[in-house]
């Protein structure tokens, strides 16, 4: 489960934003996330959609505790996302769409390296290796070193690199961005996997398609701000216009 | 602790297959540093060769004032006499290179000679180099002519020529050789390792650091159980063992230099091969390990801050002035080494080496070095670590 409490993130602003004149800038500070809160149950997809620059990324990388909130509270399976990082970090597993992977490393050696750091032990990790690898295919090229791989077979080493140690709550930051179709269909998949298994999935988007596809509890996300927050199904019942992009103009009264 | 050592493990394959760091780091040093060992005395010596065995062309006027000195022109090696050259052309013709000098003799020379009177004789040359080679040849004819001179001059006046030596100094330097070539030559040998330690250290901090924020692997490297300061430890750790190893492979390559390249003078190679025995060696190494620390968290520092490899690479540039200006300064001879001079960084090294080397070190001054280097290191790594910590530092947008 993952718990969001009226968390707030200021940044410090840059020349950037003072250029762009945004009013999300309040004095020296730039508003990332202004008092969003929600939660996440395990065995269900949560979806945070929102326009590139809402605050999603922000959102997600404060609940895989490498930015702090400037204020309110994140804690993932009970534990503080400030005070427990580190318990939050065991637990937890980490992908976005254009995660890199070390060149010179192999593909066995990348995840291996991951198991180190989790502190897996030798057998658990066999087990758990071999069930990814088989189930992504990736046998066939586990010992060919990452810079030789195609898009498609980085990306599953990714996914192998963030299941590992079999993380109770996974983090999709924007999984499918600039990648194929084919390569989008398995991060799919993947999701449907972890929900199917009762993992805690929360995913950030900013294709309406996918919302349909994958989501069980729908969060929007706009200039740091929520504008919805609830189930799936309540979000198309109580929708007020024709199609989800009309939907989502009308809910942050914003026209593109 | 675990975590440190799986990072460390792990960065350290990284960069072993990483074909430049190898180069940079390990061929560069072991080829190069033999390169200037044989190869700097062999160009000096076969340019000096050349400077004083060239054929030059001499133009003579008032040959006939002064025939003997100028027969012995014309009977010295690789030099030729012209005569007919107006006095008023000599500069443009040395200038244009028709001719490499001329010398002016005037009426009165025979003269003034027999009524031991100076005389005056102009000599004419283009020299702007430091070896002069042209000058000190033309002037050596005139100089030996003027001896052979006083010689005669002693004889006819009947005089003793050691009433002319008042004084005879005899030099007795207690300095060994050792110790001469410590204290002017001793300089130069920490501020390879130095420069081998940057170098060294340079390319793994940018991969480590910017080139791991741009390959986008450095979100999920923080959003693993290892803690910020085990990531950081990890990857300094394998900087800090770059750095020296490339000081250590300089090191090899000056053995090879000294010891399997026959091309120093028998005198010089001795006292080279004595200088860097192992009890030198050791110490200068220690010298190099907090430099080394220095360097890894610094350049980590850096390379952190820069958003991309290249961003970070302009920026570590002028570092490369920051290190091997004081560098330099502990080589300029006259730097006494004093308890204020071996408090500054770097320049330190060179001093406490040169001294090293020669057999004077004080200890207390020594220890000094020591603790200004590893206070040194401490902030520089004080610094990488606050600079890891801080978020917008590692999402710097």
């Amino acid at each position: 489960m993952i718990e969001l409490k009226n968390v707030t993130k200021y940044y410090k602003t840059t020349k950037q934003h003072k250029k762009e004149k945004n009013d999300r800038i309040s004095g020296k500070y730039f508003k990332g996330v202004d008092d969003i809160s929600f939660t996440c149950q395990p065995g269900r997809v949560f979806g945070l959609l929102g326009p590139n620059g809402a605050g999603k990324t922000t959102t997600l990388r404060m609940i895989s505790t490498i930015l702090k909130p400037t204020s309110g509270t994140i804690s993932v399976l009970g534990f503080d996302t400030t005070r427990q990082a580190s318990e939050v970090r065991n637990h937890l597993g980490f992908l976005t769409g254009n995660t890199g992977l070390y060149d010179r490393l192999t593909a066995e050696e990348m995840v291996k390296y991951y198991a180190d750091l989790y502190g897996m032990d030798k057998a658990t990790y066999r087990q758990r290796r071999d069930k990814l690898f088989h189930l992504l295919g990736m046998e066939e090229f586990a010992n060919r070193r990452n810079g030789k791989l195609s898009d498609g077979m980085k990306q599953k080493v990714s996914i192998a690199r963030t299941m590992i140690h079999d993380p109770q709550v996974i983090v999709f930051d924007e999984p499918t961005e600039g990648l194929d179709v084919m390569t989008s269909r398995s991060i799919i998949n993947l999701i449907r996997l972890c929900r199917d298994e009762g993992k805690t999935v929360i995913f950030s988007t900013h294709r309406m398609g996918e919302v349909g596809q994958l989501c069980d509890d729908l969060a929007i996300i706009h200039n740091g701000r929520l504008f919805y927050n609830g189930t799936y199904k309540d979000f198309l019942s109580g929708m007020k216009t024709e199609t989800l992009e009309d939907e989502f103009i009308r809910l942050t009264g914003e026209e593109a | 602790m675990k975590n440190i050592k799986v990072i460390f493990k792990k960065e350290l394959k990284d960069m072993l297959r990483d074909r430049r760091t190898l180069i940079f780091m390990i061929l560069f040093p072991l080829l190069f540093v033999p390169l200037i060992v044989a190869g700097l005395p062999k160009l000096i010596s076969s340019i000096s060769e050349k400077n004083f065995n060239e054929t030059l062309t001499l133009a003579v006027v008032g040959e006939s004032y002064a025939p003997e000195l100028i027969n012995q022109y014309r009977e010295t090696e690789n030099l030729i006499v012209v005569t007919n050259v107006p006095v008023d052309s000599i500069n443009q013709r040395i200038s244009d290179e028709t001719i490499d000098g001329a010398i002016v003799i005037y009426e009165e020379f025979k003269n003034n000679l027999q009524n031991m009177i100076p005389v005056q004789v102009d000599l004419y040359f283009r020299s702007s180099d430091d070896l002069d080679a042209k000058k000190r040849r033309f002037e050596k004819v005139l100089l030996d002519f003027s001896d052979t001179i006083k010689t005669n001059r002693y004889e006819v006046l009947n005089l003793d020529q050691q009433i002319f030596t008042p004084i005879e100094i005899r030099y007795n330097n207690i300095a060994s050789q050792k110790e001469r070539i410590g204290k002017s030559a001793g300089g130069w040998l920490p501020y390879l390792f130095i420069l081998y330690c940057f170098m060294g250290a340079m390319y793994p901090a940018l991969d480590l650091g910017a080139g791991e924020k741009e390959r986008k692997t450095l979100e999920t490297i923080l959003v693993s159980p290892a803690s910020r300061l085990e990531i950081l430890l990890g990857k300094f750790g394998v900087i800090t063992t770059f750095g020296l190893l490339s000081a250590i492979m300089g090191l090899i390559g000056l053995s090879i230099g000294i010891n399997f390249m026959d091309v120093l003078p028998e005198e010089i190679h001795t006292v080279l091969k004595d200088m860097l025995d192992f009890k030198t060696i050791g110490i200068i190494l220690t010298l190099v390990v907090p430099v080394a620390i220095f360097f890894a968290a610094i350049l980590l520092s850096i390379s952190l801050y820069g958003r991309t490899y290249k961003e970070a690479q302009s920026l570590i540039a002028p570092l490369n002035i920051v290190v091997i200006f004081p560098a330099v300064i502990g080589t300029i001879p006259g730097i006494k080494f004093n308890a204020m001079t071996a408090a500054i960084p770097i320049v330190n090294i060179s001093l406490a080496t040169k001294e090293v080397i020669a057999g004077t070190i004080e200890i207390p001054l020594l220890f000094e070095v020591y603790l200004s280097l590893l206070i040194l290191a401490g902030l520089a790594i004080f610094l990488a670590v606050k600079m890891f910590n801080n978020e917008n530092v590692i999402f710097r947008g």
